[in-house]
């Protein structure tokens, strides 16, 4: 198996990467080109940028941004956020990302899916959800967390796994810039129920937070405000996970 | 020395802009290229990832670029190909099964199994060459060659041991993403682009 990844995640408002709570209170963090730059070099795996308010603006994705970071990394990134069309992929590719993230748009046309992935092939598309939980177990949210469905989660990682997505995100929004931990229930339930990489978002505590993550069957785990903050570093995470029997790329 | 010109394939998909990127990176003066005149005034041909086997295959057909490549392959003219641009290279793919691939490689691009369908991460490349040494490259596939002559380099997922990397002659195929393996991508971009062109050879 790929050595677990630790990805660092840039969330965009107006060019600058923003960080709140629970998709709230954003607070600014500063410049997306030398975040990016800086978690490259300290061995961040991927880099995740995501336009944070594009959907609920109802404007496209700025592409300067990736095409920005794009030149200042050489590892993978993904760009997500306010995609709606196959030429929205192409553009994100064009401005320089190598995956793209579909949140919203997947639940009005779930075929933007396979249409992406008959052309960029499945490994391209991302699946990112918004989960919220609720006593009724766990429902998906979209639009930036603001619009809850009555859809189960699980259900809902079946279905985009079923129209082409090759990879899921899967955010606890509830836990998003908390740093409570990972929602390691969330992460066993999608786990177990779907045979495609398993990315988990939200409550990115501690380094030990990461590798608790990873036996709860995550492939790969991202985080935000520790890196952004400097509370932990990168190392110091594959450090923590390599020590707790996980392999990590050095 | 001046900078090679390097073709990018363009056949409407792939992540050709992180392709450019990391070729300029390397030293090579890249372009995007659409048609069988351009790709034929390149001294390299690198034929990017990230796209379905098939619809590049189908691509190439109607872009009337595939006797081109086909001809700078023969003529011993430096190709790249990229994970889904490795795998057109190959004979057939399980991806495509309708198609037909170059057949510059022999062997089977087959699915991968096992607990997840893709392989998706950085893993390390074993059984190395001196252009495709060991260390650790990004890999993003749910297809791979196996069982091929040609094979010179291998890395694993699960239990399947796949070829990493193929080379016949200055045909080269890869399945990891160089563009996007930090240093040791840019080592083999590097590598790459010092290997001479029969045709261009001096």
């Amino acid at each position: 198996m790929p050595a677990k990844r630790i990805v660092a995640c840039l969330d965009i408002d107006d060019g600058r990467v923003v960080k709140g709570r629970r998709f709230e209170a954003l607070r600014d963090a500063g410049d997306p080109v030398e975040l990016a730059r800086r978690y490259d070099r300290e061995g961040a795996d991927e880099i995740v940028v995501l336009d944070i308010s594009a959907t609920t603006a109802g404007r496209d994705f700025s592409a300067s941004t990736i095409a920005a970071v794009a030149r200042a990394i050489s590892i993978p990134l993904t760009a997500g956020g306010g995609i709606r069309s196959i030429d929205d992929v192409a553009r994100m590719l064009d401005a320089g990302a190598d995956k793209v993230s579909i949140n919203s748009a997947a639940f009005s046309d779930p075929a933007l899916l396979t249409r992406a992935a008959e052309r960029f092939g499945s490994q391209c598309v991302v699946l990112a959800m918004d989960v919220r939980k609720r006593e009724s177990g766990y429902v998906v949210a979209s639009h930036g967390g603001t619009r809850e469905l009555p859809i189960d989660a699980v259900a809902w990682a079946r279905i985009g796994e079923r129209y082409g997505a090759g990879e899921l995100l899967v955010t606890a929004v509830d836990r998003d810039g908390t740093a409570a931990g990972f929602d390691l229930d969330l992460l066993r339930l999608i786990g177990s129920s779907v045979s495609i990489p398993l990315v988990a978002s939200g409550g990115a505590r501690d380094a030990a937070a990461f590798a608790d993550a990873f036996r709860a069957g995550a492939d790969a785990a991202l985080g935000a405000s520790i890196f952004h903050y400097q509370r932990t570093g990168i190392r110091e995470v594959k450090d923590a996970c390599s020590q707790a029997g996980f392999q990590v790329r050095p | 020395m001046k900078a090679q010109r390097v073709a990018v394939v363009d056949y409407g998909a792939a992540n050709r802009t992180s392709v450019l990127i990391a070729l300029e990176r390397a030293g090579a003066a890249p372009f995007l290229a659409s048609s069988a005149p351009a790709i034929a005034s390149a001294d390299a041909i690198v034929l990017p990832g990230v796209a379905h086997a098939g619809y590049i295959l189908r691509r190439s057909e109607q872009m009337g670029v595939r006797d081109e490549i086909a001809r700078a392959c023969s003529e011993g003219k430096p190709i790249l190909g990229i994970c889904a641009g490795f795998q057109i290279l190959c004979e057939t793919s399980d991806e495509a099964p309708e198609e037909r691939g170059f057949g510059i490689f022999d062997g089977a691009v087959r699915a991968l199994r096992g607990p997840r369908r893709l392989h998706v991460g950085w893993s390390r490349i074993e059984a190395g060459s001196a252009i495709v040494p060991a260390g650790w490259a990004y890999f993003t596939h749910g297809y791979a060659l196996h069982d091929s002559r040609a094979s010179v380099a291998t890395a694993s997922f699960g239990t399947q041991t796949f070829c990493a990397a193929a080379r016949t002659g200055n045909t080269i195929g890869v399945q990891f993403h160089p563009e996007r393996s930090g240093a040791y991508g840019q080592r083999f971009l590097q590598q790459f682009l010092s290997l001479k062109g029969v045709a261009h050879a001096g």
